[in-house]
């Protein structure tokens, strides 16, 4: 066949289509060289924690052991080594934080900061605080081409660049980073720095397929591992608003000796570059509450685990964030007679850990008339309403409610009836702000609504009846649901 | 026709209404639900050291909803182990961790079944001393509307339990308080109370059993106890039945486990348990002393009987 087209095809047209080939697989050749990327191109930080940077709100006298300054969210730790900056015609004074007072103290917007000694030089107010984080960087790469003698390998971080010691927030500071502080495996580099680049003259050729390691704060490498981190560049500020928001962009250029670029690629290093999380599956603890509505059983939702079926009052409301129990009404006198003033909510916790959990509740107070000071009745220990008397309080009832606790018998099965009404009256309780009130609990989990030991499905009435000495207004008070994991 | 059939139509959408209208709404919407991971966080660290991680929060509701997140003191209930919020800061510079943690950001807006990561920071001081420490990092829905008329006003809130242990020699000690059961039993299982408490500086988890041996000293039941973590200055109860079908005669119930971060240190107690079916005993001791009257009492009156039998015979 091919001795058919020889003869039958003349020459120049045969040399023809091979120079065309030729020329084709070159130039297939060259793009693969020049434009390529770097491969696994990767870059590891030591610390994602950002630097904090504020400013002070007060003016700072020489030697006093506090200052106040602008809550802006940055984080400051005990231990951590703080600098007031100098401004002109000052010193920045250097300080280890003792402590920290809560947010807006002293007031709004502010916080105290305390060191357990003299802070040194006095300072105006505006003036910054500063808590520099330096990292080590571990950038690694595999060339894809030989990088030759008197090349460049060029890393660019984000910015304009800041040679200086004080967090940006705009890229990493390079904290009077040296070529002394950098080292590389795999490379011999000469290693020179002009923020915001870090360049790496290859001094003898790089192959490709090379892994090349260069550790951005390290004194010393032993085969591709950092013994003497010496961590310079300061991580950036942050004023993010999502955990998620701090992505830092890093070019990585490989170049030739006359300039032109070999290959590149482009780093991206987060917040959480440096976390590892090793689950398969993340164990959760999850929570939700479902208000029941008026006129119906308040263990709706809940027939599984809760036998008390009484209807909410037709005028009460509730939902996830308040309970209004309508115009109270008295206390019946009459045994199994129902309280009528009785809003109702549901709570559903699922967990898949191990663990099991616990709900517990904790007040602002008594509910309470501000206006007058009358509070209505209650007590820490579950007890019934008594005949005609005022009383207040929540019932919990569910699979992990203990039952003698809350109805003073073996079983959930009750009804919201004064004393003397024979058994199974629905017991109310109400917490205080320092002791808890224990809702329900199981201690070991996984716990959800298909597992009949502890669905984890709690159904919480709220009730209350007066007498005709309870003072008229509005009354009030707050209730907190808190839900841990046993320890 | 057509008009025919608007008015059908629009009857029966009207009874469907009304139909509808007669059965209230079984629950209401669910407008509050969220998610946090993980629920516990442990760390081991030098004294020092630092660390960091993250906790998820997700936000299963159908609305926006914003949280915040702040570190909180943790403390154990005695006998329950139930956490709780250490609202007086007891805990402050005792056991706490909280005044090394720092969370970022704390305060975050997730739309409806959106997850956003609060990254938590560690930094222990060089003076840490070796041992356990404790916080809970809580995170709460920032309520979006209030009714200023409820009388009550409902708050939720969920924590992650952080265990912090900072390495070195840490005081490992704990101690049977009480093991005890009743002296004597009608009958099986025997109900024993198990009280132990951790003296030392970190918490532990006791993993052992509960044997019961007879008077031949052969083992006839085992129980595992649960595995329970005991926080330091703390004491956690245990409850355990054991031995179900059990003859009269004596038993011995013995506990035995170890604990600590190796699992080597040891606790052991024994106690002996009497199973005599008392009510059994009491009811044929009874009958036997009813038969021995009955027969007395009828010997006597036998006995009375026989002189004047015996002068009748006679005359």
């Amino acid at each position: 066949m091919l001795m058919r087209l020889k003869t039958k095809l003349p020459y120049e047209f045969r040399l023809f289509v091979v120079l065309v080939c030729i020329c084709t697989i070159a130039s297939f050749r060259i793009e693969h060289v020049s434009g390529a990327s770097l491969l696994r191109a990767s870059d590891a930080i030591s610390t994602s924690r950002p630097s904090s940077l504020t400013t002070l709100s007060n003016t700072h006298l020489n030697n006093a052991k506090s200052i106040a300054i602008i809550d802006n969210g940055s984080v400051f730790f005990q231990g951590d080594t703080a600098s007031i900056l100098a401004s002109p015609g000052e010193r920045t004074g250097t300080f280890t934080i003792a402590s920290a007072s809560a947010s807006n103290i002293p007031t709004s917007g502010k916080r105290m900061m305390y060191s357990s000694n003299p802070i040194p030089y006095s300072h105006a107010a505006g003036d910054m605080v500063a808590v520099r984080i330096p990292a080590m960087h571990t950038i690694s790469f595999t060339t894809g081409a030989q990088i030759r003698s008197n090349g460049k390998i060029v890393i660019t971080f984000p910015g304009l660049g800041d040679p200086s010691d004080i967090p940006s927030a705009t890229t990493f500071a390079f904290n009077n980073l040296s070529d002394l502080d950098i080292q590389s495996n795999n490379a011999t580099c000469g290693f020179s720095v002009i923020a915001p680049r870090i360049i790496c003259g290859v001094q003898i050729a790089i192959p490709a397929n090379t892994t090349v390691t260069i550790f951005v704060g390290c004194a010393k490498q032993i085969a591709g591992v950092c013994t003497s981190p010496t961590a310079k560049l300061l991580n950036p500020t942050t004023a993010k608003s999502k955990a998620t928001a701090d992505i830092w962009n890093i070019s990585l250029r490989a170049l030739n000796p006359d300039g032109t670029e070999i290959e590149s690629s482009r780093l991206r290093i987060g917040t959480i570059q440096s976390v590892q999380v090793k689950a398969f599956i993340d164990p959760t603890l999850s929570f939700s509450l479902i208000p029941v509505g008026k006129n119906l059983p308040v263990n709706t939702g809940n027939t599984n685990g809760c036998n008390v079926t009484e209807k909410t009052h037709p005028e009460t409301t509730a939902t996830s964030t308040s309970i209004d129990l309508g115009k109270l009404e008295n206390t019946p006198s009459t045994p199994k007679t129902s309280v009528s003033n009785i809003a109702a909510q549901l709570l559903s916790i699922t967990t898949n850990a191990r663990t099991g959990y616990v709900l517990f509740a904790t007040s602002s107070g008594h509910l309470q008339n501000r206006a007058t000071g009358f509070t209505m009745p209650d007590s820490l220990v579950p007890g019934p309403f008594e005949k005609g008397k005022p009383w207040f309080g929540m019932h919990a009832c569910g699979k992990d409610v203990s039952a003698s606790i809350w109805t003073g018998g073996l079983t959930q099965v009750c009804n919201t009836y004064i004393t003397g009404s024979g058994s199974g009256i629905c017991r109310y309780g109400w917490p205080t702000t320092k002791n808890q009130l224990t809702l329900a609990s199981d201690p070991s989990g996984p716990i959800g609504e298909d597992i009949v030991k502890g669905n984890g499905k709690t159904t919480i009435e709220f009730a209350a009846g007066i007498d005709q000495n309870v003072a008229g207004g509005n009354y009030n008070t707050s209730v907190t649901y808190t839900i841990l994991p046993t320890f | 026709m057509n008009n025919h059939l608007l008015v059908d139509s629009a009857l029966i959408g009207l009874l469907a209404y009304l139909f509808i209208g007669l059965f209230p709404q079984p629950i209401q919407a669910e407008d509050l639900s969220f998610t946090i991971s993980p629920p516990t966080i442990q760390v081991s660290l030098d004294p020092g050291g630092k660390s960091e991680g993250i906790l998820r929060v997700t936000n299963n509701s159908n609305q926006e909803q914003s949280f915040s997140a702040r570190v909180e003191d943790v403390d154990v209930e005695n006998k329950t182990g139930h956490p709780v919020i250490a609202v007086d800061h007891k805990l402050q510079n005792a056991l706490s961790a909280t005044s090394w943690i720092g969370l970022s950001p704390a305060t975050i807006s997730l739309q409806p079944h959106q997850s956003e990561e609060i990254i938590y920071y560690i930094q222990t001081p060089e003076s840490a001393r070796p041992g356990g420490f404790y916080s809970v990092i809580m995170v709460h829905p920032i309520p979006s509307d209030r009714n200023p008329n409820s009388h009550t006003t409902v708050q939720s809130q969920i924590g992650s339990l952080l265990y912090l242990t900072i390495k070195g020699a840490v005081n490992e000690y704990a101690t049977i308080e009480r093991f005890s059961a009743p002296q004597v039993l009608d009958h099986g299982p025997i109900q024993i109370s198990l009280l132990i408490k951790n003296l030392g500086n970190i918490h532990i988890q006791p993993k052992g059993v509960v044997s019961l041996h007879n008077l031949l000293g052969k083992k006839i039941a085992i129980t595992e106890l649960e595995a329970f973590n005991i926080f330091p200055e703390r004491n956690r109860s245990y409850e355990i039945g054991i031995g179900k079908d059990l003859f009269p005669g004596p038993y011995w119930a013995t506990v035995s486990l170890n604990y600590g971060i190796y699992n080597i240190r040891h606790l052991e107690a024994s106690l002996l348990v009497w199973v005599i079916p008392w009510q059994a005993i009491l009811t044929i001791c009874l009958g036997i002393i009813f038969l021995i009257l009955a027969i007395t009492v009828k010997m006597k009156n036998m006995g009375g009987q026989k002189p004047s039998e015996m002068s009748t015979q006679n005359t």
